[in-house]
């Protein structure tokens, strides 16, 4: 050994010996993804009809009566739905239930999940595309669309279990995108973003995606991608999450244990993290808390998180907070060994703290990359509408990436759509953008 | 009656008194429409796969040999791809073309003809898995200064069209730019172009089709007609339609030569644009004396049926203020100005209406008997957002059954093609980054 790398091994033991280390539980670090976060099902919406008939038409009417303010106008097309139940002078959400009341939702149902072509065709000879109606959604504010389109879509999925209907308002969400980015279906949804006379269809369609995926989904995961990120993890790949702030726990508790983050981990980010976001990137201890460690008690088993190396990798970036500020940072890589309850190594979570660049789209072998549905916007946008700088046109053909939310790993097909998609919505279509703050 | 023809006689007094306070001017159609005589062309439809009936005499060869030492210094990136078309014929060390041709050069270039003419997608597939888009044309067209890269496409084109007389060569290259328009921009294709201007790696692709559409269309196109549009307007115009030609500037002779009396201009004639009008594009818009030039003339030679103009009225309107394009703010009045048109015998046959005007959205809403033309660098301008410095109109609101002649191309144009050249010009911008869809390329 020489006498350079008899320091190195000097200054690694050392922490060990030397400096306290701080031991977290996972509820200290992690409690808000306790809190918040669920893994969502695939779910069959049509399930949303198998309510027996008081329960839905109960459901129905709560939903309506919290809703109400926002979906008055839209009483026509209401009053069509649910065969006059709720009409222009009020609701009389009582039973029997109109037979034709279940067929039309019924049908809805079938054709988001089946026919997303059919289900757009349907809404536009609905009262959506009534010219009065165009018009008069135009001179709302966004503000108010949104609320419209999400009052619309409770209402569309009332149910009395409120985790059924959010989950199943994930699976529609899920729905929209596909029909709106797949290659397929894009060229019908990009004449959307231009058509005024069917901006409405198009609000309702970026409002449920952008409020199930973002806005309120920022934090879900989708039970599919989960597991085919455990298939990736099973077949020995590294999961390379873009920008996955502190959002680990559910990996871990999924069994994937080799993960690499590269994220900023920015200051003004904190709502999008957990408590323990700092410590997870350097401890308070000495050479950044090397040593300190999280334990995870699971329901069959208990992991250990121990920091086996925190540095500072030189150089620094620029990042321009919320409140406008610009601040500097340096580089850092904190490294976290993880074990079993035995002290086995099961494998280590890597945090580089720094923007994501193109390269890191270039997936190396044996790697997947994962991002969440919120950041995979700003991924896909150009550089003059705050893009994060990815030039999505020179990803590689077999590019993919799978998407916390989504049931369906991203290829460049689909996020070359987003791009169109974004640029068009910049200078047409000129609504919320689906990447934004939480909710 | 008695009234009637008492007011008719106080406009003749009035008319024939305006006549003679104020001297009226004459000019013959040469000294107005001159540049158009020398300068615009009428180009009938060519069927591309037809080509490959060329290839069969024994001058073929001699062709092929003699296009590429014309346009070989530009082709110099490509020869990858020529090698393999031309079967080793040309390659970096030189060329050598055996007579008669071989038969798979033959079936090389008809097989490329017939996927122009018949499947575009294909076409520029095979353009792909031979060449064109290798790492070293793309370095090529990186590096390369912007003027370069188009000179090399358009000899490209111009290689494979193989035409040595000029005028049989700008009817191929309008009939390719026409097929690459409908490739391009047709519902059916779209998705299949818009992914050339999504991938970096197929950009030396895209660069070939905007190169090709720009040039015929716009750099060298914009002075001539199609003859299929041509013939489709004077359809209409025979039905008795009005042809309202959207930012047409001066460029009415061809409709006056083909009889096609009933004609509105909008144009708001920016001074900055003179040298796509005609000489006489001033006198078109006032005369040259006092009282508005009422009563002025232009007298037309046999090729247009000896008619004669005559500016009949001139209103003018409120201000308008348009952005030249050497980037100063303008303001010009509104004004039309309605010329009277006359036969050989003096008979009145109808009129051309110059509204002196930017195109609004209204305008590409037009009645049931009016006919919609533009010629393609105006065109690109309508369907352009107003970041790109589009004309404010937004296509998505032209009605599904408008139909848009456009003075270049054989079929008229509607709402969905406006709408993906809209689409194209924002991915032009914001990832090919290369050369303008209209005007000035650079």
């Amino acid at each position: 050994m020489n006498k350079k790398n008899f320091y190195l091994l000097l200054l690694t033991l050392c922490p060990f010996s030397c400096t306290p280390h701080t031991s977290r539980s996972a509820q200290e670090v992690f409690r808000k993804w306790f809190e918040c976060q669920l893994v969502m099902p695939h779910k069959d919406i049509k399930t949303t009809i198998d309510q027996d008939d008081q329960t839905f038409m109960e459901a129905l009417k709560n939903t309506y009566q919290h809703n109400s303010a926002h979906i008055r106008h839209l009483a026509p097309l209401l009053a069509k739905l649910t065969a006059h139940h709720i009409n222009d002078h009020g609701y009389t959400l009582t039973l029997p239930v109109a037979p034709l009341l279940k067929a039309n939702f019924a049908n809805l149902y079938h054709l988001i999940a089946n026919d997303m072509g059919g289900f757009v065709t349907l809404l536009k000879g609905s009262y959506l595309s009534n010219s009065d109606y165009v018009q008069r959604e135009a001179g709302l504010s966004y503000v108010n669309n949104i609320d419209t389109h999400i009052a619309l879509m409770q209402i569309l999925f009332a149910n009395h279990k409120k985790s059924d209907q959010m989950e199943h308002l994930f699976s529609v969400a899920n729905h929209f995108f596909q029909y709106c980015f797949s290659p397929a279906t894009f060229p019908a949804f990009e004449r959307l973003l231009l058509e005024k006379e069917h901006y409405p269809i198009t609000r309702m369609l970026y409002t449920t995606m952008w409020y199930n995926l973002s806005s309120d989904g920022w934090k879900f995961w989708h039970q599919a991608s989960l597991k085919a990120l455990q298939q990736k993890a099973a077949a020995g790949y590294r999961i390379v999450y873009i920008a996955g702030g502190s959002d680990i726990y559910q990996l871990l508790k999924a069994g994937i244990y080799n993960v690499t983050n590269i994220d900023p981990q920015l200051p003004s980010q904190p709502a999008y993290y957990t408590e323990g976001w700092e410590f997870l990137l350097k401890g308070t201890g000495a050479y950044g808390g090397v040593g300190d460690t999280i334990t995870l008690p699971f329901e069959t088993t208990t992991i250990t998180m121990q920091r086996s190396a925190y540095k500072e990798i030189g150089g620094t970036f620029k990042a321009r907070l919320s409140s406008g500020k610009t601040i500097e940072i340096p580089k850092s890589l904190t490294v976290w060994t993880i074990a079993d309850s035995n002290g086995n190594k099961l494998g280590e979570y890597t945090i580089e703290r720094r923007f994501c660049e193109q390269h890191d789209f270039h997936a190396q072998p044996k790697t997947q990359l994962l991002i969440s549905f919120n950041e995979l916007h700003f991924v896909s946008l150009p550089s003059f509408l705050n893009g994060w700088n990815i030039d999505t046109t020179r990803l590689p053909e077999d590019f993919s990436i799978i998407v916390k939310q989504l049931a369906q790993p991203v290829g460049k097909a689909i996020l070359n759509n987003m791009h169109i998609a974004s640029i068009l919505s910049h200078t047409d279509f000129k609504y919320l953008s689906l990447g934004t703050s939480i909710n | 009656m008695v009234m009637k023809q008492y007011a008719h006689g106080i406009i003749v007094g009035l008319s024939l008194a305006t006549s003679t306070i104020f001297a009226v001017t004459t000019k013959h159609e040469c000294e107005v429409f001159g540049k158009w005589h020398l300068w615009q062309q009428v180009f009938e439809h060519k069927n591309i796969a037809q080509l490959a009936d060329t290839l069969t005499d024994d001058s073929a060869a001699h062709r092929i040999k003699n296009q590429y030492e014309h346009y070989r210094t530009s082709l110099g990136p490509v020869i990858p791809f020529l090698s393999k078309l031309s079967n080793q014929s040309i390659s970096t060390s030189g060329y050598q073309f055996q007579t008669p041709l071989d038969a798979e050069v033959k079936n090389n270039f008809s097989m490329l003809y017939h996927a122009i003419e018949h499947d575009m997608p294909q076409f520029i597939g095979t353009l792909a898995l031979n060449g064109i888009t290798s790492p070293e044309n793309q370095l090529n067209d990186a590096k390369e200064p912007v003027n370069i890269t188009i000179e090399k496409y358009k000899a490209l084109a111009s290689f494979l069209l193989m035409q040595e007389d000029p005028f049989q060569a700008s009817a191929y290259s309008l009939a390719f730019a026409n097929k690459m328009f409908e490739y391009a921009y047709y519902n059916a294709t779209f998705p299949h172009y818009q992914n050339l201007l999504s991938s970096h790696h197929k950009y030396p692709l895209a660069r070939f089709v905007n190169t090709t559409l720009w040039y015929n269309l716009v750099g060298d196109g914009w002075k001539q007609w199609h003859k299929e549009a041509l013939d489709g307007i004077r359809t209409k115009a025979a039905q008795g339609n009005e042809i309202v030609y959207l930012a047409g500037g001066t460029d009415i002779y061809q409709f006056l030569r083909e009889g096609m009396y009933a004609i509105t201009i909008i144009d708001p004639f920016l001074p900055t644009q003179a040298p796509y009008y005609s000489e006489g594009w001033a006198f078109l818009l006032e005369g040259e004396n006092l009282g508005q030039g009422i009563g002025d003339c232009i007298q037309c030679g046999p090729d247009c049926k000896s008619i004669r103009l005559q500016r009949a009225r001139v209103q003018e309107y409120d201000t308008f203020t348009s952005k030249l394009s050497n980037k100063t703010v303008a303001t010009f009045k509104k004004s039309t100005v309605t010329w009277d048109i006359y036969d050989a015998h003096n008979k009145p046959v109808g009129h051309v209406i110059i509204h002196r005007r930017p195109v609004v959205q209204s305008d590409l809403s037009p009645a049931n008997n009016v006919t919609l033309v533009a010629s393609y660098d105006e065109l690109t301008y309508m369907a352009m957002p107003d970041i790109l410095n589009g004309w404010g109109i937004d296509p998505s609101l032209i009605p599904a059954t408008t139909e848009i002649y456009v003075k270049q191309l054989r079929k008229p144009v509607n709402r969905d093609i406006m709408c993906n050249i809209r689409i194209a010009s924002l991915l032009n911008f914001t990832d090919l980054r290369f050369i303008n869809l209209a005007s000035d390329p650079t």
